[in-house]
């Protein structure tokens, strides 16, 4: 079976007034069906620029995408991703049904099916008694399960999330990751970025570490945390990794 | 053409919550109300003064809803970045700046269509000036507004939201107020002269205002259809030139 994502040699490189800045340097992984991956690395690593690079947000300078085989370009390819980005802000003049109705018009979701999946996703969030309160007077917390519910919405094969713990509180952490186990249950396959290590280490079943732009490993998370016969946190492992490709860098 | 019809609507109900749309409406009413009550210089036929001011302070408070509308819009998507979680679904950078653009231009020709009838129903239509002057200064002025919601959204995609209000402002005022006096001597300098005098948008074809304030008779049809066509020709190139500007952006 073909991997739900390819990345092959990508390579991102930004320009700024005075230099050219490599963010991703031939970054090469696949993320096969039905697993949960991390896509760990410190801040400025370059995680967000590769999700933004997986939905086509930013070209690539060098390097190649697959999503189901396809390029990210074509909507086609996108139609099978829910995507929640790291900061959660939406239009805030709509309610969140108005903003799910738009989301679902979108996605070509036809009228019925559409209201009562709205209806449950709101349910499931928690937010029935908010539906038709403006986004505007909402909290980060409340924007964080409405960003969730966008995602959610057209039942997609493969989710994207950045940061998605990023400002959520103990209860709400839980419950994300309660979540991707049940999408991982169902056979779709996660795909999120983070650098709260103790989140990953819970959820993931393989991991991608990245610093400065580079992937220093790739593997099953069982294999990194029992490896060399001995056993240790994700946390230990990741600064032993990104203290030797500083290192390395320097 | 469903991707399109969805973020229009979403526009205008931005229009519509935002609530500047009554503000101007109300002082429109307030100010024609006015109007309708003063005596300039002992005159009692105020019918050519009605006109010419209500016909003036609907044409600036139409813009005065289009250029900043139509400005924010790709702006505060880029800004707020939701046009992240938009991008990520099935919709392109094309339908994005079609989308925008028709919820501009819905909410401004919706604003301006109130506008204008409330200004016929306050003036004596009945007596003096035939319906179809009537119908040219309203659909001329759906044209202009129609071209400056191309043009805000064409700078919106370069500048800020300053910028973009104050560029698309001053491009109309310059080119309606002095747009022939502008252009002529550009004609002494080929090949630039020539080539700016087509560039501009000639604001000035679409003030027939005159028309209405002094009843003259309507102009030709082909007049009509030949501005027409100019109108959706140029906007047609300022949204290419925005979409082709959008989709080198880096977001």
């Amino acid at each position: 079976m073909d991997p739900v994502l390819c990345l092959q040699e990508v390579v991102i490189t930004y320009r700024t007034r005075s230099r050219l800045h490599t963010a991703v340097n031939r970054l090469s992984l696949s993320v096969s069906h039905g697993e949960i991956f991390g896509f760990l690395g410190p801040n400025g690593a370059g995680k967000t620029s590769t999700i933004k690079a997986i939905i086509n947000l930013i070209p690539l300078t060098a390097g190649n995408i697959l999503l189901f085989g396809k390029n990210p370009a074509q909507a086609a390819a996108r139609r099978r991703i829910g995507y929640m980005p790291e900061i959660a802000t939406y239009y805030w003049y709509l309610t969140p049904r108005e903003l799910l109705r738009m989301y679902a018009g979108v996605c070509g979701l036809p009228g019925r099916p559409a209201r009562q999946r709205i209806d449950a996703l709101l349910e499931q969030a928690g937010l029935q008694a908010e539906a038709d309160m403006l986004l505007r007077d909402f909290s980060k917390g409340m924007m964080q399960k409405v960003s969730l519910a966008q995602a959610l919405l057209h039942d997609p094969d493969f989710y994207l999330f950045d940061e998605p713990m990023s400002g959520l509180d103990p209860l709400a952490r839980l419950q994300v990751r309660d979540l991707m186990k049940e999408l991982r249950g169902k056979g779709k396959t996660v795909f999120f970025s983070s650098h709260e290590l103790s989140e990953a280490e819970m959820v993931c079943d393989r991991v991608a570490i990245v610093h400065q732009g580079q992937l220093l490993k790739a593997a099953a998370l069982a294999d990194i945390l029992h490896s060399k016969g001995q056993s240790r946190s994700l946390e230990q492992y990741f600064i032993e990794i990104i203290g030797a490709g500083a290192a390395g860098g320097r | 053409m469903r991707i399109i019809a969805l973020l229009g609507a979403q526009t205008v109900r931005e229009l519509m919550r935002k609530k500047d749309f009554y503000v101007f409406f109300g002082m429109l009413c307030a100010v024609m109300f006015v109007l309708t009550r003063v005596s300039v210089f002992g005159q009692s036929d105020m019918s050519r003064f009605l006109k010419e001011a209500g016909l003036g302070l609907i044409y600036i408070f139409s813009l005065a809803l289009a250029i900043p509308l139509t400005a924010r819009l790709l702006i505060t998507e880029l800004r707020d970045k939701t046009i992240y979680p938009l991008l990520a679904k099935p919709v392109s950078r094309l339908q994005v700046v079609l989308g925008k653009y028709c919820g501009a231009l819905l909410a401004a020709e919706g604003s301006f269509s109130v506008f204008f009838l409330f200004f016929y129903l306050m003036t004596d239509h009945a007596t003096d000036t035939a319906i179809a002057v009537y119908a040219q200064v309203f659909w001329f002025g759906a044209l202009m507004l129609a071209l400056v919601c191309a043009l805000s959204l064409f700078f919106s995609v370069f500048c800020t939201f300053s910028a973009t209000v104050t560029l698309t402002a001053a491009v109309y005022v310059l080119m309606s107020w002095f747009g022939m006096d502008l252009v002529e001597p550009l004609w002494s300098v080929p090949p630039a002269g020539p080539a700016l005098y087509y560039l501009l948008p000639h604001f000035e074809f679409y003030d027939i205002r005159v028309r209405l304030i002094h009843a003259w008779p309507p102009l030709s049809a082909s007049t009509v259809a030949a501005v027409s066509l100019y109108t959706l020709v140029y906007c047609g190139l300022l949204l290419a030139a925005a979409y082709w500007g959008f989709a080198r952006k880096w977001l």
